[in-house]
Order: structure tokens, then C-alpha cells, then sequence
């Protein structure tokens, strides 16, 4: 997928008057907070699973390669095929040649982050493989030719009416107006697809390296029916998907779907065990796994940014953050978007491009408060700010004049004589410029040509010393 | 082999440079449930089961109604069949997938079939590459399957797949019908892990495919309104067998 990350200013000023994607990021906000609420008020122990969730991942981490091992070894005995791809055109090129080998025409695949993170359909279709997105946000979005604008949804920022529209121009069919007519047109419409595929390509919730189980989460039933139907499955998965065992697997199981959507398990739950049996009659013959690096070992190194490879990709963050239900996912010009894509973007893709991610947060800290597995976001943030700020391997295209009013501002805050008259200084120079708190018309229309039309004048009287006025007169109450 | 000991030898880097949180680790890498404690909680989980056999079952049905699963408890296996019967008839349905096990056998399926004329086909003929199919799986109006499990507290039937267990069944028609016996409704997740722990203990091979289902297929993507049966079945109904 193309990273357009340095277009966040501009991207999230256009989200901001797309006044559907307000609308639909503040409903998406509001049922899946309150679905995440519910679903955690049921959980009588989820503070204590959160941070088993914590340290499961933590463990996993610390013997990444062994647990990576152990899963080959697992999923080989059962009689899958593992693949290593230490790039994403290396992982590409591994599914490509699987698909010519096996003379595979059409593939279908499931919602699958990391394929797009690789950029596979495209491949794919240089190959001369028909691809067909089956999760119907993701069939939307690969017929209008966009990006994801959230996990969960990746279609949510189209009205009810353009995905008529769509449907109608691209099937040659009358247009419709309800979700339930469209949706059934749509499951029309694939299930031929499931049917005639030769491949089916998913993701990876979870890899269990203790039994080579591979588990797969979702609401639609695509997934099943594109690991059912074809007669070969790829599973793709970043290294961190492995965690040591079965019990593992089921703490992670009871936060991924609760703090997605608020259910308490997700409509189907696909534990898959290697290819099908020699008696079975449907299932793919065929199992391989491809374990994808794409950068993560480089994330395993540093200890301020390793738990960055936690993240079970639950969304909770997403619909937490007042950054993202503002900006939308468009805005972070790539894969992954919200709290979790300004961190991990930055530290797979070119850094120079992801420069302002990390920068686009208030450190709230909302994302850190629903994270299942206790990322601390704005630390990881704050770690990523002061490597563009200071480590000269990412030190980003800052000019230098801001460099040097940084510096010199964090000297004056540093030394409460010197803050002080500066402070005084400055309303003394600005006066001549303001009248009633704002800049006179001639600075603002400066402000505005310079693109800061946000710029305010200091307050005429200090807080501090607004502080101590009322304090003489008796204080304010409230 | 490069990129396999490429990625191995740059997570082992990772490792030396100290990126460990916390004391170096001891103990064994895989540390699941010590199968002695797995048995003695599926004891315990069992005897709760024989004593809270009701409460489970009443709280798995009330799961499974929010989440527009219907449940259908029958005292009988004549009763399970006539049930059956109803929901086909009710429907207009005309071709079904089925399971052959000695379940539904006992249930009398393949009787009823005959009774009711409807084109039935095992659906593990369905998934075969026979070219002679009775008829297309794809047209397929509805699929019987049993449950291995339910989990109570989530209204999710666990089916476990296998020679005459396919998993075309439950997922290409858009009514699905699963069998399940009241006494094997478990309390939770917890206890369906338990299980598969004893059975990893005991050297059994594991099943290729296990399905958790809970409820009807469903999408929110097109204008976050909730729609039922996008790919999978739109209509889930449970048969439980409350046999005296």
C-alpha cells in the first residue's frame, strides 16, 4: 500500500469537514465504547487478565525465537509447510510462486492487515491471480479503490448511498437502498468466488507454538468459508503473532473480541490445526504458514519501543483516541492507523515520510487505559518524539531554526528568574499588537498567510497572577 | 534456509543486547496446565456440571437469545426429529447438508428425509470432488451438524471436526441446525482449554479444525447497521436434548 503518513495535516484537515466520517467515527465511537464497556463489566477479573495478557506477550517476546521454533516444528509434524520471509517483497514473491506453482487462477482472502501491509493483491495480480477481498468492508473498499479507514470497519467513512452507487456501477445493477439488500448482493456475489477459489489467504490471530494451532477470529463466516473451500490456505503472520500455549491463547481470546467490539467471542473462532485429514472431505489440503520479520527484529531491539509488539490489533485504542475519531484512518497514510499506527508505522516504513505520526497526539493517554494487553502508547510515543528529536539515524527534516527555538525555549522553562522576565518582556513587546486578548487584524491576516492561523497573543495577565488576585478577594469557587 | 536464520540470528541479537524486562527466564518455554491439575478441574468442572446442570443450561440459552440464536429443548429424540421437521417444513426448504453420525442416526434423520421427499445429501459428499453430486452444496437450503460442546457463559456451540464431522455444513447454507445433548454444556472457554489440555496429555492427535460458533453470521460494514448472514448462516438453531 502507498504510504502518504507526511500528507496528515492536509488528510486530517479534509476529515474534518467530511461530515459523514465525523458522523460515523462518533457512532463507531459510541457503540464500541459502550460495547467495550459492557464487555469488560461482565469479566469479573479483567484488570488481573490484562496484565496476564501483559506478560504473556512479554514472555513470548523474550523467547521469540525458540517459541518461532517450536511452531514450525509443530505445524510441520501436523503436516503444514512453514515459509521465513525476512522482507515483504520476500513474502510476495514466496505466495506468488506458491500460486504459480499450484496453478492457482483465483484467490480469496480474509481481512488480513499484514497482506496489505506487503502489498500482496497487487503481486498477486501481476501474476495473473484474480484476488477478491471477501470481508465485505474490504470488498467495498477494493472495488472503490481506497484505503482501510478503520480496523474494525475499513469502510465505514462511505454512506449507505456511495456504496449503493458503487455496487450499482460495478455489477451493472439497480441501485439499492438498504444495508440488508446490498449485503445480500454482496454474499451473492462472493459465494461463487469461495467456491471456485484455489487459494485462500488469511491472516493470524494467534499461533500456538505448544500445538501448531493456528486461530483465526471473525464475524462474517469468509474466513472459514476461504479455509474451507480452497484447496490450499496461507496463513500470514508477523513474528510476534506465536505465544507459548493453549491457556495463553485463551486469556488473549476473552480481551481481543471484548475490547474490539464489546462480544464476548467473536461470531466464529477458527482453531486450525494443519492441512485437512486424509479422511476428511473439505478443508485445504494444503497448510502453509509464512512468518514475516518486514522490520519487527529491529523493533525487538530496542527496549523503549519493543512493546510496540504486543499489540493483538483490537482497535480498542482507535476508538479511544480524540486524535483519530477527528482525523480518521485515511490520515495516517498507511496500514495502520490510529494510537497503534503512529507508533508501529514509524518503525516499518521509511522514517522521514512517518515524521509526524508520533507527533500527532495529545498524550492523553486514553489508548494506554483500554490497551488488553497494557501498551503504554504515549511512553512509546515520547521514546519515537525524542528519537526524531535527538538520534541522528532518525533525526527528521527539522529545520534548524526550529531546533534552535526549542532549545531555547527549554532553557527559559527551565529557569523560573529567566521565565519570569521573559514572560514580562513579551507582554511588554506585544502590547502595541493586541487589543482584547487577540492580535490586531494586521498580525492575524500575518499569522494566517504564514499558516498559523491559530496563533495567540500571551494573556495579558498571567494565571499566576490572576491566581493571587482572586485568592486576596476571597478565591473562586467551582 | 537464509531468511529463516537471518530472522532467528536478528531475534537472538535482539535478546543479547539486554532487551529482556526482568530477571533472565528459567523456567521451562512451554508451561502450560500440568495435565494432573487439568484432570482434577475437568473432575471438578463435571461434578458442577451434574449439580448445576439446569442453571448452565438456562444460561446458555439466554446467551444464545441475545445473540438471535434460537434454542429449541426437546425431551426425546422423536421430539428432536419432529423439531426438525417443523423448521424444514416452516421454511419451504427443499435441499439439505448433513452429518451422519450415530446421534443424529438415533435422532432418525435419514427416516425423515424420507418421510418429508426433500433432497438430502451427507455433506461430506458435499465437500468430496465427486462430479455426480445429488446437487450442488452451494444450493443447499440448511446444514445438520451436532455440537461437541456448548460454553455457557459466551451461548457458543464448539463443534470439532473430522472424517464425518466437515465443516461445510454449519458454514455454506444459511440455516444451520446443530444437535447438541444438554449435559454437554461446559461453563466456559476455561473449561473447553482444559479439555483440549487433557486430550494434548493424552496423545491424542488433534482435531484439524475446531469451530467456535457463536451465533449467526453478521456484518456491520455498511453504514454500522447490523445485518445477519453475510457469508455464513444467517439462522442458527440449537436442538438440546434434555434426555431424562
Amino acid at each position: 500500500m502507498d504510504i502518504r503518513c507526511e500528507q496528515f495535516r492536509e488528510s486530517s484537515r479534509k476529515a474534518l469537514s467530511d461530515k459523514h466520517l465525523q458522523a460515523a467515527m462518533a457512532t463507531l465511537e459510541k457503540l464500541l465504547t459502550l460495547g467495550r464497556r459492557m464487555g469488560f463489566a461482565g469479566l469479573e477479573d479483567a484488570e488481573s487478565l490484562r496484565d496476564r495478557a501483559n506478560d504473556i506477550k512479554n514472555r513470548s517476546l523474550d523467547r521469540l525465537g525458540d517459541y518461532l521454533e517450536r511452531l514450525e516444528e509443530r505445524v510441520t509434524r501436523l503436516g503444514g509447510t512453514v515459509h521465513w520471509a525476512r522482507t515483504a517483497s520476500e513474502a510476495r514473491e514466496i505466495i506468488c510462486r506458491l500460486a504459480a506453482d499450484r496453478g492457482v487462477r483465483t484467490v480469496v482472502k480474509g481481512k488480513s492487515m499484514v497482506s496489505e501491509e506487503i502489498s500482496l493483491n497487487d503481486a498477486l495480480k501481476e501474476g495473473g491471480v484474480e484476488v477478491f477481498e471477501t470481508d465485505l468492508g474490504e470488498f467495498i473498499i477494493q472495488l472503490a479503490g481506497e484505503p482501510p479507514s478503520h480496523l474494525v470497519g475499513p469502510a465505514i467513512h462511505k454512506t449507505v448511498e456511495q456504496v449503493s452507487r458503487l455496487f450499482s456501477e460495478k455489477f451493472g445493477v439497480r441501485r439499492m437502498e438498504h444495508p440488508g439488500e446490498m449485503t445480500l448482493f454482496a454474499r451473492r456475489a462472493l459465494r461463487q468466488r469461495f467456491l471456485e477459489a484455489d487459494m485462500g489467504v488469511t491472516g493470524v490471530n494467534f499461533a500456538v507454538a505448544e500445538t501448531g494451532t493456528v486461530i483465526l477470529f471473525e464475524n462474517e463466516g469468509n474466513i472459514r468459508l476461504s479455509t474451507t473451500l480452497p484447496r490450499v490456505h496461507v496463513a500470514l503472520m508477523g513474528i510476534e503473532k506465536v505465544i507459548p500455549t493453549m491457556e495463553d491463547a485463551a486469556v488473549l481470546m476473552k480481551l481481543l473480541a471484548r475490547s474490539c467490539t464489546g462480544q464476548k467471542l467473536p461470531t466464529y473462532v477458527s482453531m486450525i490445526n494443519g492441512p485437512r485429514g486424509l479422511e476428511e472431505s473439505d478443508g485445504a489440503g494444503e497448510f502453509h504458514l509464512v512468518i514475516l520479520d518486514n522490520g519487527r527484529t529491529r523493533i525487538l531491539e530496542q527496549p523503549d519501543l519493543r512493546e510496540t509488539l504486543y499489540c493483538i490489533r483490537c482497535g480498542a485504542c482507535l476508538n479511544a483516541c480524540p486524535v483519530y475519531l477527528k482525523a480518521g484512518g485515511h490520515a495516517y497514510g498507511w496500514v495502520y492507523s490510529g494510537p497503534i499506527g503512529a507508533i508501529l508505522t514509524p518503525q516499518l516504513v521509511d522514517r522521514k515520510q512517518a515524521s509526524v505520526l508520533p507527533f500527532a497526539s495529545t498524550l492523553c493517554g486514553a489508548c494506554r487505559d483500554v490497551c488488553p494487553v497494557k501498551i503504554n502508547i504515549p511512553r512509546v510515543l515520547l521514546a519515537l518524539r525524542r528519537r526524531y528529536a535527538e538520534d541522528p539515524d532518525w533525526e527528521d527534516a527539522s529545520p534548524l531554526m526550529e531546533k534552535g527555538l526549542l532549545a531555547l525555549y527549554a532553557r527559559i522553562t527551565e529557569n523560573r528568574r529567566l521565565y519570569d522576565a521573559v514572560s514580562w518582556a513579551a507582554r511588554v513587546v506585544q502590547r502595541p499588537l493586541t487589543r482584547n486578548d487577540r492580535f490586531v487584524p494586521a498580525v492575524r491576516t500575518l499569522a494566517e498567510k504564514t499558516g498559523r492561523p491559530e496563533m495567540r497573543p500571551l494573556a495579558s495577565k498571567r494565571f499566576s497572577r490572576l491566581w493571587r488576585e482572586r485568592g486576596k478577594s476571597g478565591g473562586c469557587d467551582g | 534456509m537464509g531468511s529463516r536464520s537471518e530472522i532467528l540470528a536478528a531475534i537472538r541479537h535482539a535478546a543479547d543486547r539486554g532487551t529482556r524486562k526482568g530477571p533472565v527466564r528459567t523456567e521451562p518455554l512451554i508451561a502450560g496446565m500440568d495435565p494432573r491439575d487439568a484432570a482434577r478441574r475437568w473432575r471438578e468442572a463435571e461434578a458442577g456440571r451434574a449439580s448445576a446442570r439446569d442453571a448452565l443450561a438456562d444460561a446458555f440459552a439466554r446467551e444464545c437469545q441475545a445473540l438471535s440464536v434460537k434454542v429449541h429443548w426437546v425431551r426425546s429424540h422423536e421430539a428432536a426429529a419432529d423439531l426438525l421437521g417443523s423448521i424444514i417444513l416452516d421454511r419451504g426448504i427443499q435441499k439439505i447438508l448433513h452429518w451422519r453420525t450415530p446421534l443424529l442416526d438415533r435422532l432418525g434423520i435419514p427416516e425423515l428425509i424420507g418421510r418429508m421427499g426433500i433432497e438430502a445429501m451427507e455433506s461430506r459428499e458435499a465437500g468430496s470432488d465427486a462430479l455426480n453430486k445429488r446437487f450442488a452444496p452451494a444450493d443447499a437450503q440448511l446444514g445438520i451438524t451436532e455440537a461437541d460442546y456448548g460454553l455457557a457463559d459466551s451461548g457458543t456451540l464448539v463443534i470439532r471436526h473430522g472424517p464425518e464431522r466437515d465443516r461445510t455444513a454449519s458454514v455454506l447454507p444459511p440455516v444451520h441446525v446443530a444437535v447438541l445433548e444438554k449435559d454437554r454444556i461446559l461453563a466456559g472457554l476455561d473449561t473447553l482449554i482444559i479439555r483440549l489440555r487433557l486430550d494434548l496429555a493424552a496423545g491424542t492427535s488433534p482435531d484439524r479444525c475446531i469451530t467456535l460458533v457463536s451465533g449467526p453470521s453478521k456484518t456491520a460494514d455498511i453504514g454500522i447497521s447490523l445485518v445477519l448472514g453475510i457469508h455464513g448462516p444467517g439462522e442458527v438453531h440449537v436442538i438440546l436434548l434434555d434426555l431424562p
